[in-house]
């Protein structure tokens, strides 16, 4: 995703003149070297300094700029989180934070580098649009969509390789993403890389005889909301499925949705508990040992749906 | 003196009975602060290549206020210079107005950058100062913050950015009045020697008394190949006696009585 993501920014630097700087808090080593080396003009290393960091982004789209703020974890979206409100949103510049590593993209790091608050977090932020790409084409479609825009934003990158969701090219950016068609009791809901999991539930249900749509949220915020509330009308029971904690997240975003327009609809929420999790163990590892995998979640729907 | 100099002082005297009356009829907290920073902002202002009428002016000087809550102290300047008329002070803090106690960009023209959580505004200005530096432009980048408000982390990792990157079109000024919310900034959290730190972070460091025009000015128009700081020695309060040197007017506002006592010692 990180490379798809790059690539799309140099292309609208080269293709489209635009006007793009990108800063990083001192990650990315063997990413950005060639980026640095054609465009230095359009790259900064403000060292390990990320409140500073987003200062001189709100500072350089001050001036017009369009700025990626780069680094890992929860350290551009956590550890700048004031800079993040007061300076790039209430004064609505363009500036998008880049993050790598959602959910447990960093799991044998430990928790300091478990970025599974942020969707919450994130999310709460007026004028604010998040974004959770789920393959490398959701990547550069959103990618060319927060360009397109002149607004704050966050980008939130998964750190490994996920399973391409379709293997038709995408046009343009849509959101929701809706798979299957439409019209069964059971919609999966899921954002992110975790998707892939999503998508390996609904061939498990499908083939259980239990028929399953899922829909794929790629912004909670730049949304066709008609769309999404047609699917959840349409459903008896919604599955949302997220690698961040269960309290603010996607469920949450979907359970405020069903509630505030009165939608008659059974909603299961699944994601990280209120805790911290001290083990170690790569992605694929935490989200089994947290039960977010699709063999765990296929086991828990299928005693539901019986 | 100088014309500048005759026009920094009436500039000051006009600002700070501005303030005063603000922050009574306002009854918001920061007159001391407002008082301390006065002459310092008035002598920036006066130095800055702007245009009231066109706030948006493309080759405008800059200027940040980092120590938001002297707000009071930004809207008086921008109205005696022109940018809007001096009968909206009177929105200050009030309901329903956009003149927030901590400045706001949002309908006062001229504020650059809506600032309160200290922090913040040295990060900023910094990034200014880049863009237009490797655009190739000349406009200069002023900001303004205080003492205490050094305690802030983000400011170290301004000041070591603006270093590395050589924005000698930066100059920062501290408001260094040696009180903070509670007591004074050494009993605190010691800043001194605050001219040695701040030097060895690559900055070229000038100290000043914050209420001596002429200083100020020379300070400001010192020519440097490095960004610039000016320590701005200064009282809390400055210029109404029972103000001076108190924690209590950083939250005090003053009754109608201690209005016009303050407005007979600012003529």
């Amino acid at each position: 995703m990180r490379s798809n993501w790059l690539e799309n920014v140099e292309n609208a630097i080269t293709f489209e003149s635009k006007d793009i700087v990108i800063i990083t808090a001192d990650l990315g080593y063997g990413v950005f070297e060639k980026f640095e080396k054609n465009f230095p003009k359009n790259f900064i290393n403000c060292g390990v300094s990320e409140q500073n960091m987003v200062g001189i982004a709100a500072g350089l789209a001050l001036r017009g700029k369009k700025v990626f703020c780069y680094s890992i974890g929860n350290f551009p979206t956590l550890r700048c989180l004031e800079q993040i409100r007061n300076d790039v949103c209430y004064h609505n510049l363009d500036v998008c934070v880049v993050t790598v590593g959602a959910g447990f993209g960093y799991g044998q790091l430990g928790m300091s580098h478990h970025a599974t608050e942020d969707l919450s977090i994130m999310r709460c932020i007026p004028n604010l649009s998040c974004y959770m790409p789920y393959d490398t084409q959701s990547t550069a479609m959103i990618t060319k969509r927060i360009i397109s825009l002149q607004k704050p934003s966050y980008l939130r990158l998964e750190r490994s390789c996920v399973d391409e969701v379709s293997s038709t090219e995408l046009q343009s950016f849509e959101n929701p993403v809706l798979l299957g068609k439409g019209g069964c009791k059971t919609l999966i809901l899921s954002c992110g890389g975790i998707t892939e999991e999503a998508v390996r539930l609904q061939h498990k249900l499908n083939a259980a005889g239990t028929k399953t749509n899922l829909m794929i949220i790629q912004s909670f915020e730049d949304c066709n909301f008609k769309d999404v509330l047609t699917a959840f009308a349409q459903s008896e029971r919604i599955v949302s499925i997220e690698e961040n904690v269960v309290v603010g997240g996607l469920g949450a975003w979907a359970s405020e949705l069903i509630t505030r327009n009165g939608i008659n609809v059974r909603m299961f929420t699944y994601g990280l508990n209120d805790t911290f999790t001290s083990l170690v163990g790569d992605q694929r590892y935490l989200r089994k040992e947290c039960g977010i995998d699709s063999e765990t979640l296929f086991a828990e729907l299928m005693m539901e749906v019986r | 003196m100088t014309k500048t100099e005759a026009n920094v002082i009436e500039l000051s005297k006009s600002v700070r009975r501005h303030v005063v009356k603000m922050c009574h009829d306002g009854k918001s907290s920061h007159v001391g602060s407002c008082l301390s920073v006065t002459d310092i902002v008035a002598c920036v202002y006066s130095v800055m290549n702007i245009e009231p009428s066109n706030p948006y002016w493309s080759e405008r000087d800059f200027f940040i206020l980092s120590k938001g809550h002297a707000g009071a102290v930004v809207y008086s300047v921008l109205a005696e210079l022109g940018y809007f008329p001096s009968e909206r002070l009177k929105e200050h803090y009030q309901n329903g107005s956009t003149m927030s106690g901590h400045v706001s960009h949002v309908n006062n023209p001229g504020v650059e950058f809506s600032t309160g959580s200290l922090g913040h505004g040295l990060s900023v200005s910094a990034g200014i100062a880049h863009s237009t530096k490797t655009d190739g432009l000349e406009n200069k980048v002023y900001c303004v913050l205080s003492d205490g408000e050094m305690g802030e982390g983000s400011n170290w990792e301004a000041l070591l950015f603006a270093a590395h990157h050589n924005l000698d079109n930066l100059t920062a000024l501290v408001d260094r009045n040696n009180l903070q919310s509670i007591k004074g900034t050494e009993e605190t959290l010691a800043l001194e020697p605050l001219a040695r730190k701040i030097g060895a972070f690559g900055w070229k460091v000038l100290t000043v008394d914050g209420h001596n025009h002429e200083e100020i000015l020379t300070a400001l128009n010192t020519k440097v190949l490095c960004p610039k700081m000016i320590l701005c020695k200064t009282t809390k309060g400055k210029g109404v006696s029972f103000m001076e040197g108190s924690v209590k007017w950083h939250y005090a506002s003053p009754d109608a009585k201690e209005l016009a006592t303050a407005l007979d010692e600012l003529i």
